[in-house]
């Protein structure tokens, strides 16, 4: 038995073998057989063709079910999609004011009395949901901007 | 050989076209078949093993895109093929439990003269770890790189293993 430390393993692709062991090597390759029996070319090429043909029919066999389960998984999206449009409709967003829209689109509806109610109403949560604008002057309250603003566009003043 | 469509024998393989099947056996039967009868010591079991590998590789044609090697995996696929067959044969030295019995019945064997019936029982006295890398490397003809990717071990191992076996075999040889 070899120890294991007698030196880095080698073969024929790193270190070259010594002349002993070359020549065991060439005797063990000549020693091989030639080659298989010409009877197993179609033995082998048969089961293949056996294992394809019974892959083919599990795959028809499948198919339909898949279809089937595709349709019903494209039913089901459409269904949930259809659900929720519907379920959101003109219900306010979590959060919202439903007085102060009500107000503000109660508002919107007097001053452009040609707006139709639902777009009024629409308005108004976009109105309600937008950030608060920065005053345009920092020395006066909103309040006073407005009046100030409505007084330059009506005359109320 | 990571992308099958870079290889139209891949590529076939992966499609299940029977041509490249047949193609495949022309190719690799030769040194599967010689890795198969040094493995197993027997021309039918070694026919076995090689349908073996051709029927997995029918089941497993889709997954051929992450094969890195071919030949490796084609003698991997061998190797797991040959431990089942010897599995199942209830011996995984068939030739060699024969011989014993005939040694003990008969006396001298009748091969005894005949260096290659000599190298051929000192051959199937190795280790099987060691059978397995001159199965691969002489019979198979792959390289070190390739036996250690069949066997999942690393190209040191295989070629120590391989040295080993070789200086077993000379000690062997040489009584």
């Amino acid at each position: 038995m070899p120890s294991k430390n007698s030196g880095p393993p080698s073969g024929n692709e790193g270190e070259p073998l010594p002349p002993e062991l070359a020549e065991l090597e060439r005797l063990l390759t000549q020693r091989a057989p030639a080659g298989p029996p010409a009877g197993l070319r179609p033995r082998v090429l048969a089961a293949v063709r056996d294992g394809l043909a019974v892959q083919r029919k599990a795959a028809r066999r499948r198919s339909p079910w898949l279809l089937a389960g595709q349709l019903a998984a494209a039913l089901l999206l459409c269904l949930n999609f259809a659900l929720c449009l519907e379920a959101r409709g003109d219900a306010s967003p979590v959060g919202v004011d439903e007085k102060h829209v009500a107000a503000v689109a109660a508002e919107l509806s007097r001053l452009e009395p040609g707006m139709s109610e639902g777009e009024a109403r629409r308005m108004a949560l976009l109105v309600c949901a937008a950030p608060p604008a920065p005053a345009p002057d920092g020395g006066l309250p909103p309040d006073a901007v407005f009046d100030a603003l409505r007084g330059a566009l009506w005359g109320t003043h | 050989m990571s992308d099958p469509g870079g290889d139209p024998l891949l590529q076939g393989l992966a499609e299940g076209r029977e041509e490249a099947f047949a193609a495949l056996y022309d190719r690799f039967a030769g040194p599967l078949w010689r890795g198969a009868v040094a493995l197993l010591g027997s021309g039918q079991d070694a026919e076995d093993a090689v349908q073996e590998v051709f029927v997995g590789l029918v089941r497993a044609r889709r997954e051929l895109s992450k094969v890195e090697n071919l030949r490796a995996y084609l003698f991997a696929s061998l190797r797991r093929a040959a431990a089942r067959i010897a599995a199942a044969r209830k011996a995984t030295l068939p030739l060699v439990a024969g011989m014993d019995v005939a040694e003990k019945d008969a006396g001298p064997r009748a091969d005894d003269a005949d260096p290659t019936g000599r190298l051929e029982r000192a051959l199937r006295s190795l280790p099987t770890e060691q059978r397995e890398v001159v199965a691969l490397k002489l019979d198979g003809g792959l390289t070190f790189a390739e036996v250690a990717s069949a066997l999942g071990v690393s190209a040191n191992t295989a070629a120590s293993r391989y040295r080993y076996a070789l200086e077993k075999l000379r000690a062997a040889f040489g009584k």
